[in-house]
């Protein structure tokens, strides 16, 4: 199937959400100011809230688009619009395809149960199919390499052991849209190349990867196209090779 | 999460959604969520055995921590209210340990966006599918008592429940409990004062719902204490069956209206709130 994402003048901004702390008292007191025609108590600079300012971008099958920029520019945001987590304020985000994300700890997150528990809890949330679960299961464990620490609890992984296992459990069912930021980079080497493998393996089968990482190296090797964000915008737009120069620069 | 089918996403969406609409579309999402439900199950059953996990007895504690509570309140008010033991212990167990459900999952549920903010920004998630594994909690937990209700009957009054009558009373409970719990747990993630004020609440709610007193204990005028609480009415429709007493019609009547309530008005709250959850949470 033909994966696609297209992004149309798409703004976010937090404003709704961060200029009043969640408390009733200051609800009522922004409430009562407004009647009074005063500005809201406390209020933050509109400007500091807007994340995404006007992104227009369209990816098609075979797209490999590492997003770089400096932290707060926006990057984790954008992977959260395209994979439809965040509402943009404006603009609209049209995606055609099955979306996977890897975005923090994500599919390892509950610390308290064990590597196990995770990956059934992700099998069970990627709807992988019953007869075919057992041989998932049991290959997520193979590629993640954890079968000794597979029955501990995630509270007792390294960031990387999370990020292997949160990586395969993502990666086992093929999507046609993969969004990543950069949690991999907690993984070791020899992890690294290995899902790269498995990452180009998807690519070459009509997928698009995403990706926002500070690692020119695993940019390099993994992404055929970069886009610098800076201030919410796309701030450059090209080929992995034309513009690594210039992200350095920016990032 | 993943879809398959294309999806567009923009501002204008669910925020000004009339009523059919947002019925329409909460039912959809309802469907959507179950989709999930090996997810919800999943997820509710390893954080029960998560919490017990260093424990010995593990979630036997759900029950001999209410056995024990039962049997002291029993002995204490039995004696004070002059009622035989073997009327008060059934009356007591089965209010309380329904109380305790219904009380669990509004609790549960003022935290559940809040405690699950890490799923909701890590991947695209219906936020029905992390209700549905909080309320599965609250019913596994429930489950554990159910026992105790039951025994307690069948000891003291012997096999006098009307079990069809209590299954039509637990499921209106059920489903009207879930729309009102969903509407708290979105209003607690917005207001997070929700969350301190809920424990309150039902600190006092438990003292003026007759659960340690009796209805028929109410004379002259106070009876509209009970008259115009449809909480109890509700709640009503599943201790009377339990108990081998007869529900008044009305009771019904006015639960279904306030099953129908609940139902337009969760409709309404969460389709125009459903994508606001994720920035609150």
């Amino acid at each position: 199937m033909k994966a696609e994402i297209k992004l149309t003048d798409v703004h976010l901004s937090f404003k709704e959400y961060k200029n009043t702390d969640f408390s009733i008292r200051s609800f009522l007191v922004n409430k009562m100011l407004s009647c009074l025609g005063k500005a809201p108590a406390g209020e933050v600079d509109d400007s500091k809230l807007v994340t995404l300012n006007g992104i227009n971008l369209h990816l098609e099958s075979g797209t490999k688009l590492g997003l770089v920029g400096r932290n707060g520019a926006g990057k984790s945001t954008l992977l959260r619009v395209m994979a439809g987590i965040y509402t943009p304020t404006s603009g609209m985000v049209e995606v055609q395809g099955r979306v996977t994300t890897l975005i923090n700890t994500g599919f390892s997150a509950n610390s308290n149960l064990t590597g196990l528990e995770n990956i059934k809890l992700g099998c069970a949330l990627l709807r992988i199919p019953r007869n075919k679960l057992k041989s998932s299961i049991e290959e997520i464990i193979d590629f993640s390499g954890l079968e000794k620490s597979i029955m501990e609890p995630v509270s007792t992984y390294s960031d990387g052991m999370k990020a292997r296992l949160s990586f395969s459990i993502v990666t086992s069912i093929e999507p046609d849209i993969l969004l990543m930021d950069e949690a991999i980079g907690a993984a070791d080497k020899g992890f690294i190349e290995k899902a790269m493998q498995r990452v180009n393996k998807l690519v070459e089968a009509s997928s698009i990867l995403v990706m926002a990482t500070h690692d020119e190296n695993i940019m390099r090797s993994m992404c055929n196209k970069v886009a610098v964000i800076k201030d919410g915008k796309i701030a450059a737009y090209g080929d992995t090779e034309d513009l690594l120069g210039n992200s350095q620069e920016a990032a | 999460m993943s879809s398959a089918s294309k999806t567009i996403s923009n501002s204008s969406a669910n925020t000004n959604l009339g009523l059919v609409a947002a019925v329409l579309e909460f039912i959809r999402d309802l469907k959507d969520a179950t989709l999930f439900v090996n997810y919800s199950f999943l997820s509710a059953y390893y954080e029960i055995k998560a919490n017990y996990k260093a424990s010995y007895l593990g979630p036997i504690w759900i029950v001999l921590s209410n056995i024990v509570f039962i049997s002291f309140i029993s002995l204490l008010y039995s004696s004070i209210f002059n009622i035989e033991l073997s009327e008060y212990v059934p009356y007591f167990t089965t209010g309380y340990l329904f109380w305790t459900f219904m009380v669990t999952v509004y609790l549960y549920g003022s935290s559940t966006f809040i405690l699950n903010a890490s799923s909701l920004k890590d991947y695209k998630i219906n936020p029905l599918v992390i209700f549905f594994g909080m309320f599965f909690r609250a019913l596994i937990i429930f489950a554990h008592n159910l026992p105790i209700i039951l025994l307690s009957i069948f000891y003291f009054k012997g096999f006098v429940s009307n079990i069809p009558m209590f299954a039509l009373g637990l499921s209106i409970n059920v489903l009207c409990i879930f729309f009102m719990s969903l509407c708290i747990s979105i209003f607690s993630c917005r207001f997070r004062d929700i969350y301190y004020l809920l424990p309150t609440i039902f600190q006092i709610l438990i003292l003026l719902m007759p659960i340690l007193w009796k209805a028929d204990m109410l004379v002259g005028r106070k009876v509209v204490l009970i008259e115009v609480n449809v909480l109890y009415q509700l709640f009503e429709l599943v201790r009377a069956p339990l108990l081998g007493n007869v529900v008044p019609t009305h009771y019904y009547l006015n639960s279904v209206i306030l099953l129908l309530a609940s139902f337009l008005f969760a409709a309404v709250y969460y389709v125009r709130n459903k994508n606001k959850i994720v920035f609150w949470s």
